[in-house]
């Protein structure tokens, strides 16, 4: 499993200025200044988190209008099994690894 | 033994077996010690942790990602032990000081060892409570007269996989 895909929901929600953003979108569309008065905090900072969101595919962005406003995309949040989704991932991958420690453990005891 | 997976209403069930015993795997799975060699995914790894493991007590920790600013704050409240069978948890995401992030949802995590063939069958029950913000979230996003999603989801899910 690619580690990017893995967790690109998970990380772009760990942010709490990217959830802040995310909340704030579901009154509708807003612009980066909007979305940045809320926040003591610089255009490109805000334009980051933006980013971050837009791989995520949580948010769209307008390609034509010229302040390019962000909308809510949430269809990766849509139903818990998407969710479930990303936790059985972390949990295999986890797993995968406890696999090996336990191997690990168990022959250094054994020497 | 890969993990097998079953999927119910709001709980996601995986079991896998492990070859160690009931009580190292109960051991594993409640020390900082041991559990910063596992927890998390290779490129996530854990970075920080203080355990509290007692009944009412705290898992704080820290899971980091391959950027800088990839960082991942976890709160875990023991609800039941009972060595070496079972570890009855809440999982929240939550900051460095220790704050539930309340947007979000938390997750009842149940882990039992059942000695199995002189190895243990692990088995792990997450229950996701609904969660208003995510489903207000939703809601919005549907009502703004989004356009079909199937597609999209669609390209999302291939390459989630």
């Amino acid at each position: 499993m690619p580690a990017d895909q893995l967790s690109s929901t998970f990380h772009a929600l760990a942010d709490p200025t990217r959830r802040a953003i995310l909340s704030s979108l579901t009154t509708g569309e807003k612009t980066v200044s909007d979305l940045a008065e809320p926040f003591d905090m610089s255009m490109p900072a805000i334009t980051k988190h933006l980013k971050v969101l837009e791989k995520a595919k949580l948010i769209e962005r307008s390609k034509q209008a010229q302040y390019r406003p962000c909308r809510l995309h949430p269809e990766p949040l849509k139903d818990i099994d998407e969710w479930m989704e990303q936790y059985r991932k972390f949990f295999e991958a986890s797993f995968n690894r406890l696999d090996d420690y336990l191997k690990e453990i168990q022959t250094k005891k054994e020497e | 033994m890969k993990t097998q997976v079953t999927k119910e209403d709001k709980k996601l069930i995986l079991t896998r077996e492990f070859d160690a015993p009931p009580e190292l795997m109960f051991k594993v799975w409640s020390d900082c010690k041991h559990l910063k060699h596992w927890w998390g995914p290779k490129e996530w790894p854990m970075k920080e942790c203080e355990m509290d493991f007692r009944e009412g007590g705290e898992w704080h920790y820290c899971l980091r990602g391959p950027k800088q600013e990839d960082v991942s704050w976890g709160l875990a409240k023991y609800k039941s032990i009972t060595k070496p069978k079972k570890i009855l948890y809440m999982d929240y995401f939550s900051d460095e000081d220790r704050n539930i992030n309340q947007e979000m949802p938390g997750m009842e995590i149940l882990v039992e060892f059942k000695p199995h063939n002189g190895k243990t069958l692990q088995v792990n029950t997450t229950t996701f409570s609904s969660n208003e913000e995510r489903d207000k979230i939703h809601d919005m996003g549907v009502a703004q007269g989004m356009e079909s999603s199937s597609l999209r989801l669609d390209e999302y899910l291939k390459e989630v996989q």
